[in-house]
């Protein structure tokens, strides 16, 4: 089968809206129902990010990863909420782009280990720092914000990396299985 | 560009992306160190006119039996107050008032006897590590957040 340079490639093919919408889904899900008894900010961040760069890898395009984080951020709205309201969206988008930066500027290796782990810290990184935006254009202040606010940026940081990390995991197993589907959704020939 | 030249380009923005987020890590810290609150929002106080019962810290009250409910969308955990308040030998009370840094809130809630049911807990704030009181009788406007005392009377 003939590799197709999909970055190319404007439009999403309906097989990858179906993928990304259902891991932007999987994104939603998991943050509602796997509350890890960690008691630590930023955990989610291991599973969301790994599902995030999944995502942004197998779907090799422009804002790919931008349309995950939208959609998965859409659902939150519905089912998870927050203390940015109806606009908790904005955290759920932001590393969703950064992922996106992350494939740009890495040239497509996001299934290096490497690369992903530190995609991954930086999208985590990225969401924390839009709720905290987000959360000063609600008027909430500054002062209380502060608030353990180091500790959260160190465990944002950590648990983006190894979601980024647990991603290329994810991605090697899934290569190994050689499901046509996926390898083809790889090599863009869907 | 040849492949020297991309390897040189890809470890430049390797190298740019790994000091931007020692820079976010210790730019929050640095926030949190001038903007943060006190130490006392970590614990917990129970009083009885102006003598101090108990002090209980987050840690602490972590390790006491949970309550769970959801509200609005969220999912609030944490010891109930009642059985914080007789663990420190409050349970016989009149009136509670619990009272928070005031932050992002009045910092003040005054409870009846009949009001502080089983279900009303101090709920931890996971990025924070502090606590807020919850409940499912209690709106969001009136929660407070940061709570620093307990006051029985």
């Amino acid at each position: 089968m003939a590799a197709v340079d999909t970055t190319r490639r404007r439009a999403f093919t309906t097989y990858e809206l179906v993928v990304l919408a259902l891991l932007a889904a999987l994104i939603a899900v998991s943050k509602a129902v796997l509350n890890l008894p960690l008691h630590v900010p930023g955990h989610s961040g291991a599973i969301w990010m790994a599902i995030l760069l999944v995502g942004r890898a197998l779907v090799r395009r422009p804002w790919a990863g931008t349309l995950l984080g939208l959609v998965s951020g859409i659902l939150a709205v519905l089912i998870v909420g927050g203390r940015e309201g109806l606009l908790v969206w904005v955290k759920y988008l932001a590393p969703g782009m950064m992922m996106d930066l992350g494939g740009l500027l890495s040239g497509e290796r996001l299934d290096n280990p490497w690369v992903a782990t530190l995609v991954g810290a930086l999208s985590n990184a990225a969401k924390l720092t839009a709720s905290l935006i987000v959360s000063l254009m609600l008027g909430i202040p500054a002062g209380y914000l502060a608030v353990g606010l180091g500790i959260a940026a160190t465990t944002h940081v950590v648990f983006g990396a190894l979601g980024g990390w647990l991603g290329t995991l994810v991605l090697r197993i899934l290569r190994r299985l050689r499901v046509p589907a996926i390898e083809a959704l790889i090599s863009g020939g869907r | 560009m040849t492949e020297h030249e991309q390897g040189i380009r890809r470890r430049t923005i390797a190298i740019i992306a790994v000091a931007a987020l020692l820079v976010l890590v210790g730019g929050a810290w640095l926030v949190e160190a001038n903007l943060g609150a006190p130490r006392e929002a970590s614990r917990v106080r129970v009083t009885r006119g102006g003598r101090e019962l108990a002090t209980y810290t987050v840690d602490e009250l972590r390790a006491m039996e949970t309550v769970r409910f959801r509200q609005l969308g969220e999912t609030q955990e944490g010891p109930s107050v009642r059985a914080v308040l007789e663990r420190a030998g409050a349970g016989d009370f009149d009136r509670l008032t619990v009272i928070g840094l005031g932050v992002r809130d009045t910092g003040v809630l005054v409870l009846d006897r009949d009001r502080v049911t089983e279900d009303i807990v101090l709920d931890f704030a996971e990025t924070r590590g502090t606590v807020k009181i919850a409940g499912p009788s209690i709106t969001r406007d009136q929660r407070v957040r940061d709570v620093t005392e307990l006051r029985v009377e």
